[in-house]
C-alpha cells in the first residue's frame, strides 16, 4: 500500500466512524506499529489544516476525530436549525479547571478548593460528557475519582492534557504569563499528568 | 421611600469572595487585616439577606472561621513559634487563585471551540463476537449427566406411573421458556438439578435440547463446574422470553 492509500483509509476509518477513533484501532485494521499509524495520523491532521476546508482531522490524546470547521459553525447551525449550545457556566469552568489539572480527584477535593459543594456542578459535567468517573480511590468510602473526556479536550481545542498551560503561569487577570520554553518543558517533564 | 438599586456580585463561594476583598482592599495576602476583611465579609453577607439571595452554608462556615481567627490573634501570644492562625486560612485562598485565574483562559476557549460538529455514528451493527467455542467435554459431561439421570429416575416411585399416567411431551420451546424464567430470580443455574426437575423421560430430552439451543443462540453461558455444569445469562445478549419462535 502506498502512504496516500494508507492516509485514505484512515480518512475513511474517520468519517464512517464520526465518534473518536483510537489509534490501536487504526493500527491493528492496517496492521502496522503505533509510530507509524501516529506519524501518518500527524500528516493527516496537517493535510485538513492546509486544505482549510471545512472539515478538520483532530488528535485526541490516543484518538482521531473527524470534526467541522468551527469558523463556520453559525452557517451550519442556521442549516441545521440547532441552537447553540449554553455555555458553561462560572461555576462549571472553575470545577472543569480544577478536574483538568489535578486528575484524577474525587470530588472531596474539589470542594476543598472552592470552599463550596460541586456535587451539583459535578454532575452536570458528567452527564455532559466533559468528565467521566475513573474508579474510586482506595480510601475509606472509597470516593469516585473523576476525569476529563475526549470530548473535553475537543470541546477546548486541545489534543492532549499536556498542552494545558502550566497553572502557575495564570496572573489574576487569566492572562497566560510567556515562560521560557525551557522551564515549561521541565515542568511538563515533572507533573504532565499521564494520559494513559 | 424609594429604594435605590443596587448590584450585587456573586461570588462562587466563601474563598472567592475573600479574594475579592483582598483585592478591592489592596491588602497583602500573606498579611490580611482579619477584622478589617471580616466586617466587610458580613456586610456582604447582610446585603445578600436584603437581597433575599441565599448565600451557601459555607459563607456562614468562613465567617464563624474568620471570627475565631480574629480571636485567636487578639489574645497574647507567649511563644514565637506559635503558628500564625490565618496561615491555612492563606493556603486555601492561594491555591483557589491559581485556579481562579484559569477561567478566563477556558471561557475563551470554549467559546472559540464551541463550533466543531461531530458527525454521529450511524446505526452499524457489530461484528457479534462468538463469545466462546462449546468444547466437546462439556458436551460429552452434559450427555453423562443425562444418562445418569435417566437411570436415577428409574429408581423413583412414581416414575413408572408418571409414564403410565401421562404421555404429555414437553417441547423444547416450554423447556426453554422455563429455563429462562428461573434466570428471572437466579444468577446461575446447575445443569444436574435441571436434569432433577425432569420428571419424565420426554421432559429430560427437553431440558438437554433447551439448554442446548440456548448455548447455540448465545443466550447462557456454560461453565465447568465440579461433578456438574453451571448455566449463566450472557449479558451481551438481553435475552426475552419469547425469543424463541
Amino acid at each position: 500500500m502506498t502512504t496516500k492509500e494508507v492516509l485514505s483509509i484512515i480518512e475513511s476509518i474517520l468519517f464512517a466512524s464520526g465518534d473518536p477513533v483510537p489509534l490501536d484501532r487504526i493500527c491493528r485494521a492496517l496492521d502496522m506499529d503505533l509510530a507509524s499509524v501516529e506519524a501518518l495520523a500527524a500528516d493527516l491532521c496537517d493535510m485538513y489544516t492546509e486544505r482549510a476546508g471545512g472539515i478538520r482531522v483532530i488528535r485526541l490524546e490516543n484518538s482521531l476525530q473527524m470534526v467541522s470547521e468551527c469558523k463556520y459553525a453559525d452557517y451550519v447551525r442556521l442549516a441545521l436549525e440547532i441552537r447553540k449550545k449554553p455555555s458553561l457556566s462560572a461555576t462549571a469552568l472553575e470545577v472543569l479547571a480544577i478536574i483538568a489539572y489535578k486528575q484524577p480527584v474525587t470530588r472531596q477535593y474539589v470542594e476543598q478548593v472552592r470552599g463550596v459543594d460541586s456535587s451539583y456542578t459535578i454532575g452536570t459535567l458528567a452527564e455532559k460528557g466533559l468528565i467521566y468517573e475513573a474508579g474510586r480511590l482506595d480510601v475509606p468510602g472509597r470516593p469516585i475519582l473523576y476525569r476529563t473526556t475526549d470530548d473535553f479536550l475537543r470541546c477546548f481545542g486541545l489534543s492532549s492534557l499536556r498542552e494545558l498551560p502550566e497553572i502557575s503561569g495564570f496572573n489574576d487577570e487569566g492572562q497566560q504569563l510567556i515562560i521560557d520554553e525551557t522551564s515549561e518543558d521541565a515542568a511538563a517533564a515533572v507533573d504532565a499528568p499521564d494520559s494513559k | 421611600m424609594e429604594c435605590p438599586t443596587f448590584r450585587l456580585e456573586i461570588f462562587e463561594g466563601p474563598l472567592d469572595l475573600l479574594l475579592h476583598l483582598i483585592s478591592k482592599n489592596k491588602v497583602d495576602i500573606y498579611d490580611i487585616p482579619v477584622s478589617e476583611i471580616l466586617e466587610q465579609y458580613l456586610a456582604y453577607m447582610k446585603a445578600a439577606e436584603d437581597f433575599n439571595i441565599e448565600l451557601a452554608s459555607e459563607f456562614s462556615v468562613m465567617a464563624a472561621q474568620l471570627l475565631l481567627i480574629k480571636s485567636s490573634m487578639i489574645l497574647p501570644k507567649y511563644e514565637d513559634l506559635e503558628e500564625d492562625p490565618r496561615k491555612q486560612l492563606v493556603e486555601s485562598l492561594i491555591e483557589y487563585q491559581l485556579f481562579k485565574a484559569t477561567r478566563p483562559y477556558f471561557q475563551e476557549r470554549a467559546e472559540s471551540f464551541a463550533g466543531s460538529f461531530v458527525r454521529e455514528q450511524e446505526t452499524l451493527a457489530p461484528i457479534p463476537v462468538a463469545q466462546y467455542g462449546l468444547s466437546p467435554e462439556l458436551l460429552s459431561g452434559a450427555v453423562r449427566m443425562l444418562m445418569q439421570r435417566k437411570e436415577e429416575m428409574k429408581e423413583e416411585p412414581d416414575f413408572h406411573m408418571a409414564t403410565v399416567m401421562s404421555r404429555n411431551t414437553v417441547s423444547i420451546d416450554e423447556k426453554i421458556g422455563g429455563i429462562l424464567t428461573l434466570f428471572k430470580t437466579r444468577k446461575n443455574l446447575s445443569l444436574r438439578s435441571l436434569y432433577r426437575a425432569a420428571k419424565s423421560k420426554s421432559e429430560l430430552i427437553a431440558t438437554f435440547l433447551a439448554v442446548l439451543e440456548l448455548c447455540k443462540d448465545q443466550h447462557i453461558l456454560l461453565t465447568d463446574a465440579e461433578d456438574d455444569l453451571t448455566l449463566s445469562l450472557n449479558e451481551e445478549i438481553t435475552p426475552t422470553a419469547d425469543a424463541k419462535e
